[in-house]
């Protein structure tokens, strides 16, 4: 490798290595949340940078680069790697995806009652993770995205290619399904612990 | 401002996403809800769950070489290519 390359370089590639490395936990986090294994992730993310380094003139100085790099990711992922694994895009879930305010207008208001939260307590670290595993493609990277990486919804708009009410539907679905089967692991757990007086109450009222 | 309408507008709270005006009316709310005020406090404790205790997995040691050795690969060849 040489220093001449630096020069004339106006983009400024030389300086992409530490620029985008720093990212390469966060983008590798993601990518196994996405692929759900480590092989897959690991290329996922190689090939994401190699992407991000030769179109890096077109990452406008002064924006989000994570969310650039994170927008690649995605990308990457849907177009090779989804592919290779035939998984059809949004199939499963394309007909109930609708505005924010449809995924609000199905929730029962009064569904929360009180031992739901003390349940929260049984929720075991490894529960989140299986749980998150669980949800639909759509929804897990919603979730990823503004829950584990903090992305604002305007920025998960950009990186996922959909309009912010989008964004807001699939967070709200998503953490809703994400609530619902960690109060299922909570439950369970709890009957593993043997029963309290909370889970025998919600043992009686899921008996009926 | 209804339950309903703060129902729906939890999330968004929590995701920092609304304008100061509407967290004043927001709290006001739920300073006087008990019903909204307990299923804010749930639902802030879900997404503490979800934040923290998600475990974050690392890249394994090999592959940030293995990104910047392809890097190199590309620039080499890039460069190749130039003064050809």
């Amino acid at each position: 490798m040489t220093t001449q390359e630096h020069s004339g370089n106006r983009s400024g590639r030389w300086d992409f290595e530490s620029a985008t490395m720093p990212y390469v936990d966060a983008l590798y986090n993601a990518a196994y949340r996405m692929s759900r294994n480590s092989e897959d992730a690991e290329d996922l993310v190689q090939e994401a940078y190699l992407k991000a380094y030769r179109y890096y003139d077109k990452f406008q100085e002064g924006t989000n680069l994570k969310a650039w790099l994170f927008k690649i990711l995605k990308n990457t992922f849907i177009n090779s790697y989804r592919k290779k694994q035939s998984i059809p895009a949004h199939a499963d879930f394309a007909d109930i995806e609708g505005s924010f305010e449809s995924a609000v207008s199905e929730e029962n208001p009064i569904s929360i009652l009180d031992p739901e939260a003390e349940l929260l307590a049984d929720v075991l670290d490894g529960d989140v993770q299986r749980a998150l595993d669980e949800l639909s493609e759509d929804y897990r990277m919603a979730v990823v995205l503004a829950d584990l990486e903090g992305f604002s919804y305007k920025e998960i708009a950009d990186i996922l290619d959909v309009p912010v009410g989008t964004v807001m539907s699939r967070l709200y679905r998503g953490r809703r399904k994400l609530e619902e089967t960690l109060l299922k692991y909570a439950r369970e757990n709890g009957y593993l612990r043997g029963g309290e007086p909370s889970k025998m109450r919600t043992r009686a009222a899921e008996a009926n | 401002m209804d339950c309903q309408r703060i129902h729906e507008s939890m999330f968004l709270v929590s995701d920092n996403e609304l304008e100061d005006e509407f967290i004043i009316v927001f709290r006001e709310h739920l300073d006087c809800c008990t019903g909204c005020s307990n299923r804010f406090e749930y639902v802030t404790q879900l997404l503490t769950i979800v934040r923290k205790r998600c475990h974050r997995v690392t890249a394994p040691e090999g592959l940030e070489i293995r990104i910047r050795r392809s890097l190199h690969r590309l620039r080499g060849a890039a460069t190749d290519e130039g003064s050809a």
